[in-house]
């Protein structure tokens, strides 16, 4: 399977960004539809643009929250505070379970980073630099994806602020999915 | 063997015979996924895909059976203005795709397992990628944002939004190539 004239992961990015005049678009169309080896290559791109598209970063502002909720995304939310142990259950008819990380002085702070490990075993799932947060705390939009790995969730939220009073809290979150 | 014929043998031999069943699920097999990306790009749902790949090659064994395919060294070319008339009414609404009963057509049976992407395994990915990259990979595809609005928001010119978007996502394939590799 090869092509004699293969279309350059460029253009291909840019097709699936629509960022191509018509005429370029009109092309690529027949020869996409022509050519198995750019065929294929073009499902790549696709199958990763798609994800893209259906990602929700784990982090969230509360304007990326109403904006889930106009799509159509049915979300629930909880406050949390540090060093507390609270269970979350993420119920068969949501599509997204907020916790509202709370408790933190924010009004100074310069920066919020989030590492997410699983509490038994320490490991890092997930660290997050300059996460968006506002007076009401830290936003995390826990997914249902977010099964495949640990349940036992521990999120460290670390302020930065310009004063040097640097602060850091612990949220313990054990999660169970419906 | 069909696997190994050109599409417009495939179509002259469907055209020839009364009963020429593996040629048509060879160009249907051959067929389906590519009209189904050509769905996914212009009317964006996998349903609107669906339809359309189904509607499409319906028209193209129909057309083939009649001999009505004249162009054999060009196939591709029949199936892209059946794409374009049949995407264009989806679009307006005019077909909501009539349900075909499985022997007319089987998709399902010509469209493979798609690769998947786990969006857990896309959220690690992203987390590599530098401020920049990540505002200009979202906004292009989550935002659908054009690469002249993007580069006004983030202070760039449209020529380096769009080098930004294409080594963001070459990184973020090979981080994910990685991942899978690293499961076990």
């Amino acid at each position: 399977m090869t092509c004699a004239t293969p279309v350059s992961s460029e253009e291909l990015v840019r097709y699936w960004a629509r960022d191509l005049p018509s005429d370029e678009v009109d092309r690529l169309d027949e020869h996409l539809l022509g050519c198995a080896t750019c065929s294929a290559e073009s499902a790549r791109v696709a199958a990763l643009v798609g994800a893209l598209a259906a990602f929700i970063p784990p982090v969230v502002t509360r304007e990326a929250l109403r904006e889930l909720e106009a799509r159509g995304l049915r979300l629930e939310e909880h406050a949390f505070l540090p060093a507390q142990r609270k269970r979350a259950v993420f119920r068969r008819e949501i599509d997204v379970l907020v916790h509202r990380l709370t408790g933190l002085d924010l009004a100074q702070a310069q920066a919020v980073s989030v590492i997410v490990r699983a509490e038994h075993t320490g490991h890092v799932l997930l660290e997050v630099q300059h996460v968006p947060f506002d007076a009401s705390g830290v936003l995390i939009a826990c997914q249902r994806h977010f099964r495949d790995g640990p349940h036992d969730i521990a999120f460290e939220v670390r302020v930065s602020r310009a004063a040097g009073a640097d602060e850091t809290a612990l949220y313990l979150i054990p999660h169970s999915f419906e | 063997m069909v696997e190994n014929a050109a599409d417009g043998e495939l179509v002259r031999r469907i055209a020839q015979s009364e009963s020429a069943p593996d040629a048509e699920a060879e160009l249907c097999r051959r067929f389906a996924p590519r009209i189904r990306l050509y769905g996914l790009r212009h009317l964006k749902t996998e349903d609107n895909a669906a339809d359309l790949a189904q509607s499409v090659l319906l028209v193209v064994l129909e057309a083939a059976r009649a001999g009505r395919i004249r162009e054999l060294e060009h196939v591709e070319r029949f199936v892209l203005g059946a794409c374009r008339n049949l995407a264009q009414r989806i679009r307006q609404r005019e077909v909501r795709v009539v349900p075909t009963a499985p022997e007319a057509l089987d998709l399902g049976a010509y469209l493979p397992d798609f690769e998947r992407v786990s969006l857990a395994e896309l959220g690690r990915c992203l987390t590599k990628l530098d401020q920049r990259s990540r505002a200009v990979v979202l906004l292009s595809f989550q935002a659908e944002r054009s690469a002249d609005e993007i580069a006004e928001q983030l202070e760039l010119s449209p020529g380096n939004v769009r080098v930004l978007r294409h080594r963001a996502l070459l990184q973020l394939r090979q981080c994910l190539s990685h991942s899978k590799g690293a499961r076990p």
